[in-house]
């Protein structure tokens, strides 16, 4: 039972991070319309991973391992960028956000981008979707592992994924863009982070990557394989216990100068202080 | 930004799904004529010595199983740092399987978690 709970439980909480993240942004835009799109991106996405994994069940077929790899890879990739930008969104506009949601205009998000948003849910439920529904299906034709529990540990572990990034989504609405920022700006980047060394994984799982393969740390201490602690770790974070010389580099290199754009504190923009250069102009002349 | 991020991400969705779809038999491919010999990677918490640990050039086929080993949850067969064959998600008491041809050369079956995480296979010229 636990075997089938931890992994199930590391690849939810891959896709239910993304997607609690995107549902909290919208969510707190007030983007309600947007929202409920996303809620039927991830149904969607859900139903065909279904369908493609009793497909391939009934057809005895493997999930082609390579071409999973690739896809998690290029998914992966478009979520780091999507974070990125929605860091550096929040970054550009959490001094007019306040205004925002008292009803101007400024720092809305464009239609294009929030329809960017409802596509990256759907396609984060796709990228874990597969293999976990190949792997949960599969779980039928094995004869010496006991069904039952099996299943039943791996529908807890997806439970508890979705639990925990529905309350990314509940925590994320109630803080106002602003404070979002503040508080969620430095784990976005880690978060941001986690996928960027986990897209290097699979790209050279895929077969893409082929170098700086050596491993460059033992971190069974932190994530000790097989426990519900290491399938937290590596499905919020991205970090496994044998992390490669270049999943190690490309995370510094992401990670260390966006932490510094993001906690650097801000100038004040000149929109701001040429405003409030303008009140007592009158009176000088 | 506008509506090209939809379109870009709407685009490489198309094309990943497609990738994905159209390999299914490309697996087959790799194999080429002969019947494959079997070769058997059993994952313990020591390792995953294949046996047998030494066979002549051509097709094969790899059988792998967790023997209670939660630590394990994949077992990769490589050639230099270039994986050839993977399986992920074993839990305990799973069996997966993947068939490709071999040339020549000294191979490393890779299983992460275990004591001893690699164990060489070496593949003889044909006879």
């Amino acid at each position: 039972m636990l075997p089938s709970f931890v992994i199930c439980l590391r690849e939810g909480l891959e896709a239910a991070l993304i997607v609690g993240i995107i549902a909290a942004f919208l969510g707190s835009q007030g983007r309600s319309e947007a929202l409920r799109q996303v809620w039927i991106g991830v149904g969607a996405a859900v139903v065909l991973c279904l369908a493609v994994g009793i497909g391939l069940t009934v057809l005895s077929r493997d999930l082609p391992q390579k071409q999973q790899e690739g896809l998690e890879t290029v998914i992966g990739l478009l979520a780091v960028g999507l974070v990125t930008y929605m860091i550096l969104w929040m970054r550009a506009h959490a001094r007019g956000l306040k205004k925002h949601l008292e009803g101007a205009t400024a720092g809305a998000l464009a239609t294009g981008s929030m329809r960017a948003l409802v596509v990256m849910a759907f396609l984060a439920v796709l990228r874990e979707g597969f293999e976990t529904a190949v792997f949960l299906l599969g779980l039928f034709n094995e004869s010496t592992i006991s069904t039952g529990p099996a299943i039943a540990g791996g529908l807890l572990g997806l439970g508890l994924a979705g639990g925990l990034g529905y309350g990314i989504y509940k925590g994320g609405i109630h803080l106002d863009l602003a404070r979002f920022f503040r508080v969620t700006g430095a784990v976005l980047v880690v978060v941001a982070g986690g996928l960027l060394m986990t897209a290097f994984r699979t790209a050279h799982e895929a077969g893409w990557i082929n170098f700086g393969q050596t491993q460059a740390f033992d971190l069974t201490w932190l994530v000790h394989p097989g426990t519900t602690w290491s399938a937290m770790v590596t499905g919020i974070l991205g970090i496994t216990a044998h992390p490669t010389v270049i999943e190690v580099t490309v995370w510094v290199l992401y990670v260390v100068p966006m932490l510094i754009v993001v906690l650097w504190p801000q100038r004040r923009r000149p929109t701001r202080t040429a405003a409030t250069a303008t009140e007592p102009a009158p009176v000088a002349a | 930004m506008s509506i090209r991020p939809t379109l870009a991400l709407t685009g490489l969705a198309a094309a990943a799904a497609l990738t994905a779809c159209s390999s299914a038999s490309s697996g087959a491919a790799d194999l080429g004529s002969g019947t494959p010999a079997a070769v058997a990677l059993v994952a313990t918490k020591d390792g995953c010595a294949p046996a047998p640990a030494t066979l002549p050039a051509g097709p094969m086929t790899f059988t792998i199983r967790n023997d209670n080993a939660p630590a394990v949850s994949e077992v990769e067969l490589m050639k230099g740092s270039k994986i050839l064959g993977e399986k992920e998600n074993l839990i305990p008491g799973k069996t997966a399987s993947f068939s490709l041809r071999l040339a020549a050369g000294t191979y490393t079956v890779y299983c992460p978690g275990a004591k001893t995480n690699k164990a060489t296979f070496v593949v003889t010229a044909a006879s």
